[in-house]
């Protein structure tokens, strides 16, 4: 049953998930006449300028752009997308609690936001971490803030997720959760420096939204 | 919006819940089978509470909703092998499932997507019944349809879900579907329950009686079982439950100098029944158009 839910919710998300690697392939190909890289400028078949990797790239600002466009995709795609097509109706009257069918969704949501912009981190601090590749030192801590910022990124598919759940009148504060996404955001890179603080903080949020997630679909009117 | 409802259905019955666009049907179905919570009052899908409902019940309980939604990016034999992932092996009853399809004529290789509404309706029904519910619940199965597929869908409908003590609920507002299937009916007219009775009840108890005067029209006073009343030229039209001998007296003391019954169809019945409040009708007669 929950593999059922999990293929789902997966094949459902497959086409946003390809778009967001294909965004991901324009960066990493070497398309230097493309103007997207004039934004983003990681480039790994390029020459880099003398930039060191995890410490002077814009990488952190191209996985904002990327990851957090595919999070909110992804959790509007499972909320206000389901209602829209009315099969909330079908999908939440299958014999399985109300709960089971939210965690299988979040946990995919999250788990493909966090695997879009994680692979690409992988990859980059793997070719950094191959000697030969750069001119410049690298050690796999110099790896953490941008980790940190990744783990940061939920919080962008859970705002989507829950502006797009939850009943409002108008689309201001029914997207209120999301716009509050940003902001949290940013206020959690504040305490980056403290590695285990700036986790602690970033999973009582995430956590806060869970709690209204769940409580949003228990409670609200599927009609 | 649902007002006043205060419904039974017995096992093994066929009720047909009939209703206007708007008089909350689909609102009502949804509290039945816990997507709507009401502010107030409560209700029971097999005994027990539709806003609860474990999913032990709701493998018991096969639903249809209105618009019959499935997941369009599926084929046939995807969103069977997905809907039959929730049930045990001894309830799901694949074969079943396949002989209703193959009746159908739908390939299991189609696209949900690539489906007409008739045959999206018809793959809902055949995934609904493939777990051998005890109750089903249908809102508004035929909306959509055209009268050839309505009719086919209504056939095979109830010869696939007749079997001892299924109870079937289904909602509609197309009376001659309701008419053909439905033990029992109910009205809901404005959120609030008006009728709940056998159906032939329902068409014996209905009376139109038309009133004719030689003057000017009255009003049919207030009483008790009037459901409506309206002005066409010089006759009174009015649409009694039971029409009696006070009715009579009533009419005559009006002054009418005609006063004849006329038995109604349910559609007839239903018409008055929910239709409400109507201005006179103009009449050519009495005012000639002028060019």
């Amino acid at each position: 049953m929950l593999k059922a839910l999990v293929w789902k919710e997966t094949r459902e998300l497959a086409p946003l998930v390809a778009l967001a690697v294909i965004a991901e392939l324009l960066f990493y190909l070497p398309l230097n006449m493309f103007p997207l890289n004039m934004f983003v400028s990681i480039n790994l078949n390029y020459d880099d300028g003398g930039r060191i990797p995890f410490v002077k790239t814009s990488l952190e600002n191209w996985l904002l752009v990327v990851g957090g466009a595919t999070g909110i995709a992804l959790g509007f795609w499972q909320t206000a997308g389901e209602l829209g097509r009315g099969t909330f109706l079908f999908l939440l009257h299958r014999p399985v609690d109300r709960t089971t069918v939210f965690t299988a969704k979040l946990a995919v949501g999250v788990a493909l936001t966090l695997l879009v912009a994680g692979v690409p981190i992988l990859g980059y601090a793997l070719w950094a971490a191959t000697p030969g590749t750069h001119a410049s030192p690298f050690f796999w801590s110099m790896t953490i803030g941008t980790w940190l910022l990744w783990f940061r990124l939920p919080l962008f598919y859970l705002g989507a997720y829950l502006s797009g759940l939850r009943p409002g009148r108008w689309l201001g504060s029914r997207a209120l959760p999301l716009f509050a996404a940003p902001l949290l955001f940013l206020m959690l890179s504040i305490v980056a420096s403290w590695p285990l603080v700036s986790v602690a903080l970033t999973l009582l949020v995430e956590l806060a939204y869970l709690i209204a997630i769940y409580f949003v679909a228990q409670s609200r009117d599927y009609s | 919006m649902v007002n006043t409802v205060n419904l039974r259905v017995p096992a093994g019955c066929v009720y047909g819940f009939l209703g206007r666009n708007g008089a909350g049907k689909s609102t009502l179905v949804k509290m039945l089978m816990g997507m709507v919570q009401p502010d107030a009052g409560s209700s029971q899908l097999l005994g027990s509470d539709s806003g609860t409902l474990t999913s032990a019940t709701r493998a018991r309980v096969a639903y249809l909703a209105e618009g019959h939604p499935l997941y369009r990016w599926m084929t046939v034999a995807q969103a069977a092998r997905f809907a039959q992932a929730f049930y045990s092996p001894e309830r799901w009853h694949g074969r079943f499932l396949d002989e209703i399809l193959d009746h159908f004529r739908i390939s299991p290789k189609s696209k949900v997507g690539r489906l007409s509404n008739g045959q999206r309706a018809q793959v809902s029904l055949a995934l609904a019944l493939a777990p051998d519910p005890e109750l089903l619940v249908l809102d508004d199965p035929t909306l959509g349809l055209d009268t050839v597929v309505r009719r086919d869908f209504l056939e095979s409908m109830i010869h696939l879900i007749q079997r001892s003590g299924r109870t079937i609920f289904f909602s509609s507002h197309i009376l001659s579907d309701v008419e053909r299937v439905a033990d029992r009916i109910g009205v809901l007219v404005d959120g609030v329950l008006r009728v709940d009775c056998p159906t032939d009840t329902f068409k014996a108890a209905l009376r139109r009686v038309v009133l004719e005067f030689s003057g000017s029209v009255p009003r049919f006073p207030d009483c008790e079982g009037l459901v409506s009343q309206r002005q066409i030229g010089n006759r009174l039209e009015i649409v009694v439950v039971h029409f009696g001998d006070v009715h009579r007296e009533l009419a005559a003391g009006l002054g009418a100098i005609h006063v004849e019954e006329v038995e109604m169809n349910l559609e007839d019945a239903f018409i008055a029944y929910t239709r409400g409040e109507t201005r006179p009708l103009p009449s050519f007669d009495r005012e000639p158009i002028r060019c």
